[in-house]
């Protein structure tokens, strides 16, 4: 038997290798590429051993233009910000819903529940944002639009609560004397730290990646978040491949203007190390604050 | 796709609601004004194309106003600019959600297009009324471009306007080779040339495409708007529109390719490379291209590339052509002007005021350019500025306003520029589908059906990486059964009534 599992193991073990070597050597040759000089990356392609090495894309990227640095400032401050009203709002919704005394409860589960079915569409969408909030060109374009709350979330977090946060913790709090306000915030809100965490990430995660809000309301290149600038570059590259019989001629001098692979591949390397950094940080609040006997039945 | 039905049916009925209501608003603020009595305050939206901060733009808008309000009245401008890359979505929702934009640039749009989705007016009797130093400026056979019908919808942006084809050699390989570039006008001569790099520059590729395997054939060819139905060589003077991939010219230059492929002269995997030609150049990578010119076609690749590179014209009898390709980046004034007389009086302005185009091109002197040489007027960027870091940059764009040769010569280019432009202009042969607008709606199922088959054939023949012996026929049936025919006869018949009006 021990022999089997060994086995087994080994077999398991190869496998998950495997996989994990599918991901991990592309995002090598990402980063090892970002470290190549421009010329032996177009002469010789992406490989691991470049025939020399360069710190050229970091130098622009980081100390030469300046774009970069705000984009990653502007992304940071989208992302915390927005993820912090974010979870505040989706708690706010979904721990009274979880609640089966909530009066009127069908209605404002069905109410949530419409908005995933239908939207107003981009242009009615776009009118509201541009002419009733008047949100084009600032910070709140990036936060406010489609982020802000997410149907799905706060369905994920009304059924983790329901199902994890027993009655009885709630009742035995109330006839402790705590109110509403203070049952969710010292009590369920604790308990509740692997959905909170979870959230967290996934919300965070759509911050860091949105690059659509910027695309239709930002014109303003102060505020090009990371993505945006990332996005803006891949569309000029498009832009000058379908526009060459136009744009000769026009006195364009913009050609010579296109990021070179090796800032392609740094820009890459920069836009995904934040979220390799902060996700080790997350991962603990995963397996805890499970609740196990809090309750005895 | 049911929601993407309701949301198509959503807008379009959002952008009628926008067109009549502006149409009504049109009529009756045309009526009687002149420059002079503009005594009411109001401001101009010029949409622009390039990158910009908030603060350039409004130093840009202040300067310009200054000089609208000394002519024009009470008029002022302020102008918005857009990443070219997010341009058509932005414009798309900023024209159907009624949002204020006088003057735009109508970009890589069919004026067609734009006028179905009544997003541009029409503009014959502003331009009679206030348009007088356009109408003077621009020649009759280069507006044509800007009609849809017999109305006038855009103002054609005033740069080089057609294009030729080149074939690009270093000049220090050309010279180790003694090969004479200029001599080099035929496959034959193309071959030859190719053989001889090949042989003393092995770890080169002698001919690359370029980014995404833009490769174009050496044909004074007309796309008419995507090659199906289109004229494979303006200089002929025939009025039928062919299927591109049917012609012998095609087969033609796709043989070569492939025979050139198999003999190692081309860029193997060519169709999905994802870098410039020049900057496989630039790299010592690529001896050779071929590609469209502009004026002056081998300065610009010598300024780009960064080593000396020469060209020589590979069309015939006539060197360049300008066709329905060239005709877009039109000015427009779009349908949510409020006072459409206004936005025509800032385009005359545009016609013939310098400054007023420098300051919309260029930006501010001083805090977004410098002189490099004021007697010739020619500007360079800050020091410690380029491209990428300079606060206002629309440089691109200063050809597709009515202005485009009045302003500084921009970096990179040589003394007297825009003069060799002109006279480029000059000596272009015209196509006689220019100024043709298609409308495809009647037949938009069967051209996504063709497009598909297109993108799985015809950048790899034109790349010299499928066989066009085999392949070209499986191309032509794939197309067929995509209902290729429909399409040719549809635009074949709008482009003969297109070229009836225009014979009258």
């Amino acid at each position: 038997m021990v022999g089997k599992d060994r086995i087994f193991q080994i077999v398991l073990h190869i496998v998950f290798l495997f996989l994990v070597l599918c991901c991990l050597i592309p995002f090598f040759l990402l980063i090892i590429s970002s470290f190549t000089d421009e010329t032996a990356l177009i002469r010789q392609g992406y490989s691991f051993f470049p025939q020399k090495w360069s710190l050229e894309a970091y130098r622009f990227t980081l100390i030469d233009s300046g774009a970069i640095l705000r984009g990653y400032s502007i992304s940071f401050v989208v992302m915390i910000i927005g993820t912090v009203v974010n979870l505040l709002l989706t708690t706010l919704y979904a721990y009274p819903l979880s609640r089966r005394d909530l009066p009127g409860r069908g209605f404002f589960s069905f109410y949530l529940f419409f908005t995933m079915l239908f939207n107003g569409g981009l242009i009615p969408t776009y009118m509201m944002w541009v002419q009733t909030f008047h949100i084009k060109n600032t910070i709140f374009a990036l936060i406010v639009p489609n982020l802000l709350m997410t149907a799905f979330y706060v369905i994920m977090m009304r059924t983790y609560l329901s199902t994890n946060i027993p009655d009885a913790v709630i009742e035995a709090a109330r006839i402790d004397g705590a109110g509403e306000v203070r049952i969710l915030a010292q009590i369920v809100l604790p308990m509740s730290t692997p959905i909170l965490a979870t959230l967290a990430l996934l919300v965070g995660l759509g911050y860091w990646n949105d690059w659509v809000n910027g695309l239709y309301y930002i014109n303003n290149e102060k505020l090009y978040s990371t993505q945006v600038l990332l996005n803006r570059m891949l569309m000029d590259i498009q832009f000058l491949m379908s526009n060459a019989s136009q744009l000769a001629g026009a006195g364009s001098t913009g050609v010579t203007t296109l990021p070179t692979m090796s800032i392609k591949m740094a820009m890459a390397v920069m836009g995904v190390l934040p979220i390799l950094i902060i996700y080790p940080f997350f991962q603990k609040y995963f397996v805890r604050g499970i609740v196990i006997g809090a309750v005895k039945e | 796709m049911k929601f993407r039905r309701l949301f198509a049916l959503l807008s379009a009925v959002m952008m009628s609601t926008f067109a009549l209501s502006s149409c009504g608003s049109e009529s009756s603020e045309t009526s009687g004004n002149t420059v002079e009595n503009n005594e009411d305050p109001y401001e101009v939206v010029i949409l622009n194309l390039g990158n910009g901060t908030d603060e350039a733009l409004n130093l840009v808008s202040d300067e310009m106003s200054k000089i609208t309000q000394e002519k024009l009245g009470n008029t002022t401008v302020k102008v918005m600019i857009i990443s070219q890359g997010t341009y058509t979505e932005q414009l798309n929702l900023m024209l159907s959600s009624g949002e204020q934009v006088d003057i735009f640039n109508t970009y890589n749009n069919n004026l067609v297009t734009l006028k179905s989705a009544s997003q541009i007016i029409p503009i014959d009797d502003l331009l009679q009324k206030y348009g007088q130093d356009i109408l003077a400026n621009i020649p009759e056979k280069y507006m044509a471009a800007g009609k849809v019908g017999s109305e006038q919808y855009g103002i054609p942006g005033n740069r080089g306007k057609g294009s030729g084809i080149g074939f690009f050699m270093v000049k220090e390989i050309a010279d180790s080779l003694n090969v004479d570039v200029s001599t080099v006008k035929t496959y034959d001569d193309i071959e030859a040339v190719l053989t001889k790099v090949k042989e003393n520059y092995p770890d080169m590729y002698p001919l690359a495409p370029d980014v995404g395997g833009y490769n174009p054939m050496p044909n004074p060819y007309d796309k008419c708007y995507g090659y199906l139905g289109c004229l494979v060589n303006v200089y002929d003077g025939s009025t039928k529109l062919v299927n591109f991939y049917e012609t012998d010219e095609y087969k033609e230059w796709t043989t070569h390719m492939y025979d050139w492929m198999q003999k190692g002269l081309v860029m193997p995997d060519g169709a999905s490379s994802t870098v410039t030609n020049k900057s496989l150049m630039a790299a010592g990578k690529a001896a050779c291209a071929i590609r469209n010119t502009d004026p002056l076609p081998a300065a610009e690749w010598t300024n780009a590339v960064g080593k000396e590179v020469v060209v020589s014209e590979l069309l015939t009898p006539y060197e360049t052509y300008a066709a329905t390709q060239h005709a877009g980046w039109q000015s427009a004034i779009s349908v949510t002007s409020e006072k459409p007389e206004r936005a025509m009086q800032v385009l005359n302005l545009m016609m013939t005021d310098a400054d007023f185009m420098n300051l919309l091109t260029y930006g501010v002197e001083g805090v977004h350019y410098q002189y490099k040489d004021k007697e010739n007027d020619m500007i360079t960027y800050l020091d410690g500025q380029d491209a990428t870091s300079v606060e206002y940059s629309a440089g691109c764009i200063g050809g597709s306003y009515p202005g485009g040769l009045i302003i500084h010569v921009p970096d990179g280019r040589p003394a007297g520029y825009w003069d060799q432009v002109a006279e480029f202009n000059a000596n272009c042969y015209i196509s006689p589908a220019y100024g043709f607008a298609w409308d495809n709606t009647a037949v938009l199922n069967e051209q996504v059906a063709c497009d598909n088959v297109i993108s799985k054939y015809d950048t790899a023949l034109q790349c010299g990486m499928l066989d066009p012996e085999t392949t070209i026929p499986e191309f032509l049936a794939e197309l067929e059964a995509a209902g290729v025919d429909k399409i040719l006869a549809e635009k074949q018949a709008q482009f003969d009534a297109w070229l009836a009006e225009k014979g009258e």
